[in-house]
């Protein structure tokens, strides 16, 4: 299959502790890619990196479109949005001043830029209502759209999220601990979620730390530990290494 | 039925086209004061309440307004409609430089550098006495229509548009936008927001409304003096959209009104009206967090912004 995202030997010192040595890995389309890690072992801050949050001391980010590659390293974060790749956060990121609706709505302005139009209301852009509404659908929030983001349950903000990052039609969704805090229910909620923009074809690069969820849903996972890759293949593959074990568990 | 932010406005607007045939000159005068205190206070609300930035210097664009007309009129001898022209050019500038600058930090950073800009123009104003007549200021501006009751009209008219076109972009997807930047810069960014370029926009426009009240100000006095520039200003501007209520499009204009009406009831009972006045604000603004029109607008089942 063609890669979509490609990392290139990067890297990221914070004084003289490398967050993340010299990591490449591929995302192909279609694919669901699994980054686990025992913490502190650089996952979120390679995230950051390709996001455009965090600006990396070397390396490259690449998106492969059909029209060509383009180097994402160190541009803005709006600018690598706009480019397809979004991102859900670990902790829900959200307007929590805005309803559901219009945290919709705004994502979707923001990403066919529509705010330079001031002379039209923002509730009666064509197209944008519909889209809003098809995503709370497809995130399971269409009852709720007219609740105001704060008032919202942990799971509930989660989805949110990720409804927000789908608003761009992402070559590559980036998705941080999707389940982390949630109930078992609410999990659920969320694997179907990921199972389903699998079905639809959208790449991913999911981190996680329940195993259970990354190597169900992972066409290939990728171990870190201590900011270098550990070990990377297929998800029973990885189960399966005993060195695995060790950066979880040691000797 | 939920309250509009359009029948709300047109509401007032009524009442205060009704007001002068029962009121005197001497109240007109304080009501056409009290239109632009609060065209100036919801121009600000664009920044503050929409945006999220909270500006301690929106006195520079009311004062840049008001001596840009007066100099016009007086010193260059340019027509109303011209003076008034120039003075949005000449704010237009001045919130972009200073806006450029000041909008490189957010929060109190942000605050402390308009601040510092409203100052460095108050300088300005008190000390080159050729132009600005320093602390005597500029006297004898001609008011257009010559009556107050018909000036009266004027501003209440240019307010009425300025408003209007306020709130056209505030429900446009460019007033969501600011409202996402309020809410979650970062959110915002990620969306995909140039957010420093329209943090800019907003301040620009923001700017632009105030100088345009202030602008109307120095005819309607018929003079202007570097009072209307110093920072003692700027926090009066931040206290009527406080006290009317910054989650409400209306709620900053009606703070204005209230806020001439308070300062003048206080000075017409004591000599402490200044005191009087803030003990007033103050306990206003602590008894009613979300302002007074906030507090109505929410009771009578509407969304704060």
């Amino acid at each position: 299959m063609r890669p979509v995202l490609v990392v290139e030997d990067v890297r990221k010192y914070y004084g003289r502790v490398a967050a993340v040595d010299g990591v490449s890995l591929t995302i192909e389309e279609e694919s669901v890619v699994g980054l686990i890690g025992p913490n502190g072992a650089g996952k979120t801050t390679l995230l950051d990196i390709i996001s455009g949050v965090v600006r990396p001391d070397t390396g490259r980010i690449k998106l492969v479109t059909g029209e060509g590659e383009v180097d994402l390293t160190g541009r803005p974060i709006s600018y690598i949005t706009r480019m397809g790749v979004s991102r859900a956060f670990q902790i829900p990121n959200v307007f929590s001043g805005l309803t559901v609706l219009d945290n919709l709505r705004t994502a979707l302005i923001a990403s066919r830029r529509l705010y330079t139009r001031p002379t039209r209301s923002y509730e009666a852009l064509p197209g944008v209502d519909e889209e809003a509404h098809r995503l709370a659908s497809l995130v399971g929030l269409e009852d709720r759209v007219e609740v105001e983001a704060s008032s919202l349950s942990h799971g509930e903000r989660k989805l949110l999220d990720i409804a927000m990052a789908l608003t761009t039609k992402p070559r590559v969704l980036l998705l941080d601990e999707p389940t982390a805090g949630l109930s078992a229910v609410e999990k659920g909620r969320i694997v179907e979620l990921i199972e389903g923009l699998k079905r639809r074809g959208i790449p991913m690069l999911v981190v996680e730390h329940d195993l259970d969820v990354v190597f169900s849903v992972s066409d290939r996972v990728v171990a870190m530990h201590e900011g270098k890759v550990l070990v990377e293949g297929k998800p029973e593959e990885v189960r399966s290494d005993p060195r695995l074990r060790v950066a979880y568990f040691g000797e | 039925m939920k309250p509009s932010d359009y029948w709300a406005l047109v509401l007032v607007f009524a009442l205060l086209a009704v007001a002068p045939a029962l009121a005197g000159p001497f109240y007109t005068r304080l009501l056409a004061t009290g239109i632009l205190y609060g065209t100036a206070a919801v121009g600000f609300n664009v920044l503050f309440g929409y945006t999220g930035l909270l500006s301690f210097g929106h006195a520079m664009f009311w004062g840049a307004g008001a001596y840009t007309v007066a100099i016009g009129m007086v010193k260059m001898g340019l027509s109303f409609p011209a003076s008034l022209a120039l003075s949005l050019l000449v704010v237009g500038v001045i919130a972009l430089v200073t806006g450029f600058l000041s909008l490189r930090h957010t929060r109190i950073y942000f605050a402390m550098l308009t601040l510092a800009f409203g100052q460095l123009l108050y300088a300005i104003a008190l000390k080159w006495r050729s132009m600005t007549g320093a602390d005597e200021g500029i006297y004898g501006v001609p008011r257009p229509l010559g009556d107050v009751v018909l000036y009266y009209y004027l501003i209440l008219g240019v307010s009425l548009v300025v408003l209007l076109a306020l709130l056209r972009i505030l429900k446009s997807p460019l007033g969501l936008a600011f409202r996402s930047i309020r809410d979650n810069p970062f959110r915002a960014e990620v969306v995909g927001y140039p957010v420093n370029r329209l943090r800019l926009l907003s301040y620009t426009i923001s700017g632009l409304a105030t100088g345009v009240a202030g602008s109307l100000y120095a005819p309607l006095q018929t003079s202007v003096n570097p009072e209307a520039l110093y920072w003692t200003f700027s926090a009066a501007i931040v206290f009527m959209a406080i006290l009317g209520g910054s989650r409400v499009f209306i709620g900053p204009f009606i703070g204005g009104l209230l806020y001439v009406f308070i300062q003048d009831t206080a000075m017409g009972v004591t000599e402490y009206w200044l005191l009087a006045t803030g003990v007033t604000l103050g306990a206003l603004i602590l008894l009613l967090p979300e302002g007074i029109v906030g507090y109505i607008w929410r009771r009578l089942g509407g969304r704060l912004e």
